[in-house]
C-alpha cells in the first residue's frame, strides 16, 4: 500500500475521548503514523446527532483510503450512533456509481471477560463491508475491557502487552495492504487475567462505584415495580 | 398478559405499518393487554456509557426523557416485540437507540450462565422476546445473524423464551399472522 494513504479512524464509544475505544485507537494510530501513514481520527457520536456532523462523517469517509472502526460491544452489538454511521455510510454509498477501493477494519471491546461474545457485532459489521462495497481488512476482537477502563496501554503496562503486540502486527500489515492476520488477531484477544480474577475484580469496583454515589445499599433497588 | 411492542422502523417503510396491524389484530384475538411504542417519534437520547443506571440511580438511567416510559413498560411486560427492519444483519439504529438504555433492567455484577460470564438478573420477572426482522428478500447471512443476535440478547437480558420472525417484502398477510400467532401460544404455553 502507498504511503500516502489517508486512514480514518472512526470512535464509536460515546464516551469518546476517555474510552478504551480511544485507548486502543490512539495506539494503533501512533504504530500507523511511525510507518508514515496519515490518520485522522473523529468521534462518532460527535457526528451523528446533527446534519452539518452526518455531512462532515461523510465526508471523511469518502476521503479515506482506509477506515477504522473502533468500538465497544453493547449489548451484543453496535451501539446506537456506530449503527447510525453505517446506516448513514450506506445510504450514501448507494447514490454513488464510483465507488473508490477502500479498506475496511474493525476493533471491538467488551467487558465481559470472553472476546467470543463480540462475535455478533464482527458478523454485522463485515456484513455492512460487503453491502457497501469496502474491502474487507479484518476485525480485533477483545474481552475484559474495563480492565483497560480509557487508560492509555502505555499506561496498563505489562498487562496488556499482548494487546499491544497485536495492534503492532496488524499496523504492520494493513500499512502494507494486507489484512489484519491471524497471529494478530489471536494476541489482541488473548485474555490478559484470568476470568475469575476479573469478575471478582469488577464485581468490587461496582460497590465502591456506586458507594461515591451513595448508592452501595440501593445497588439492588427495582425501582419500577 | 401483557405485551410490549418497540417499533424501531421508519414511518415511511409501508410494510412494517401493516405488520404492525396484523400483530395488533392478533394479539387482540388472544386477548393480550398491548402497549405500542413508535420509537422514531419519540425523544430518545444515545446511551452515554456512564453505568449510572447501575451505580448512581441502581435501575433507573440518570437521562430523563421518553426512555423511562420504555423500561417501566418492559419490566411490566411478559413479552417484548421488537419491529426492525434488518440493518446488515442487526437491529435499526432507531431500535438500538432505545434498546442501549435498558440495562438497568439486569445487575451489574457478573454472574456465570452455561460457562459464560453475563450480568445478573434485577427484577425475577423476566420477559420472554419476540423479533421481527423485516428484509427486502431473502438472505441467509444477514438472516442467521439476526437470529443469532436475538438469542444472545435473550441470554443478556434473562428472557425465559425467544423467538425470531423473518417477514419478507411481499409475504402474504396470512403466512405473517399464522407465524406470529404460533409464536404467541408458544410464549403463552410457558406463561
Amino acid at each position: 500500500m502507498s504511503k500516502n494513504v489517508k486512514v480514518l479512524l472512526l470512535v464509536g464509544s460515546p464516551k469518546s475521548s476517555s474510552s478504551t475505544s480511544n485507548s486502543l485507537g490512539d495506539y494503533l494510530i501512533s504504530r500507523l503514523e511511525q510507518l508514515s501513514l496519515t490518520v485522522g481520527k473523529e468521534y462518532i457520536y460527535k457526528l451523528v446527532r446533527k446534519e452539518d456532523g452526518q455531512k462532515k462523517l461523510l465526508t471523511k469517509v469518502e476521503e479515506a483510503s482506509m477506515i477504522i472502526l473502533v468500538f465497544p460491544l453493547y449489548i451484543d452489538c453496535l451501539p446506537a450512533g456506530v449503527i447510525k454511521a453505517l446506516e448513514l455510510i450506506a445510504d450514501h454509498r448507494k447514490s454513488k456509481k464510483d465507488r473508490k477501493k477502500q479498506g475496511f477494519a474493525i476493533i471491538i471491546n467488551c467487558g465481559f471477560p470472553e472476546s467470543q461474545q463480540n462475535n455478533t457485532a464482527v458478523a454485522i459489521c463485515k456484513n455492512f463491508s460487503r453491502e457497501v462495497g469496502f474491502e474487507w481488512k479484518g476485525a480485533l476482537s477483545l474481552g475484559m475491557g474495563g480492565a483497560i477502563g480509557g487508560r492509555s496501554l502505555e499506561e496498563r503496562g505489562g498487562m496488556v502487552r499482548n494487546v499491544i503486540k497485536g495492534l503492532d502486527l496488524a499496523a504492520q500489515a494493513l500499512t502494507e495492504g494486507k489484512n489484519i492476520p491471524d497471529e494478530a488477531i489471536e494476541l489482541f484477544g488473548k485474555k490478559f487475567i484470568p476470568i475469575s480474577l476479573y469478575t471478582k475484580v469488577g464485581n468490587i469496583g461496582w460497590n465502591k462505584q456506586a458507594k461515591k454515589y451513595g448508592a452501595r445499599k440501593k445497588i439492588k433497588d427495582q425501582p419500577y415495580l | 398478559m401483557k405485551a410490549l411492542i418497540l417499533d424501531g422502523t421508519k414511518s415511511t417503510n409501508n410494510e412494517s405499518t401493516m405488520i404492525f396491524d396484523l400483530m395488533l389484530e392478533e394479539l387482540k384475538k388472544l386477548n393480550w393487554e398491548v402497549v405500542s411504542i413508535v420509537l422514531e417519534d419519540k425523544e430518545i437520547a444515545y446511551c452515554t456509557g456512564c453505568f449510572g443506571c447501575w451505580v448512581q440511580t441502581p435501575g433507573e438511567c440518570v437521562i430523563k426523557d421518553f426512555e423511562e416510559n420504555v423500561v417501566r413498560d418492559m419490566v411490566h411486560s411478559d413479552l417484548i416485540i421488537y419491529l426492525t427492519s434488518i440493518m446488515f444483519g442487526g437491529y435499526s439504529s432507531i431500535l438500538k437507540k432505545a434498546l442501549d438504555r435498558q440495562i438497568g433492567r439486569v445487575l451489574p455484577y457478573f454472574v456465570k450462565v452455561n460457562g459464560e460470564v453475563h450480568h445478573s438478573k434485577r427484577y425475577e420477572k423476566q420477559q420472554s422476546l419476540l423479533s421481527i426482522g423485516l428484509l427486502d428478500k431473502h438472505d441467509a447471512e444477514k438472516e442467521d445473524i439476526f437470529k443469532t443476535l436475538v438469542s444472545r440478547n435473550a441470554i443478556n437480558m434473562w428472557a425465559p423464551f425467544q423467538r425470531v420472525i423473518i417477514s419478507l417484502k411481499g409475504e402474504g398477510v396470512s403466512e405473517f399472522s399464522n407465524r406470529f400467532n404460533k409464536a404467541l401460544m408458544e410464549v403463552e404455553a410457558i406463561l
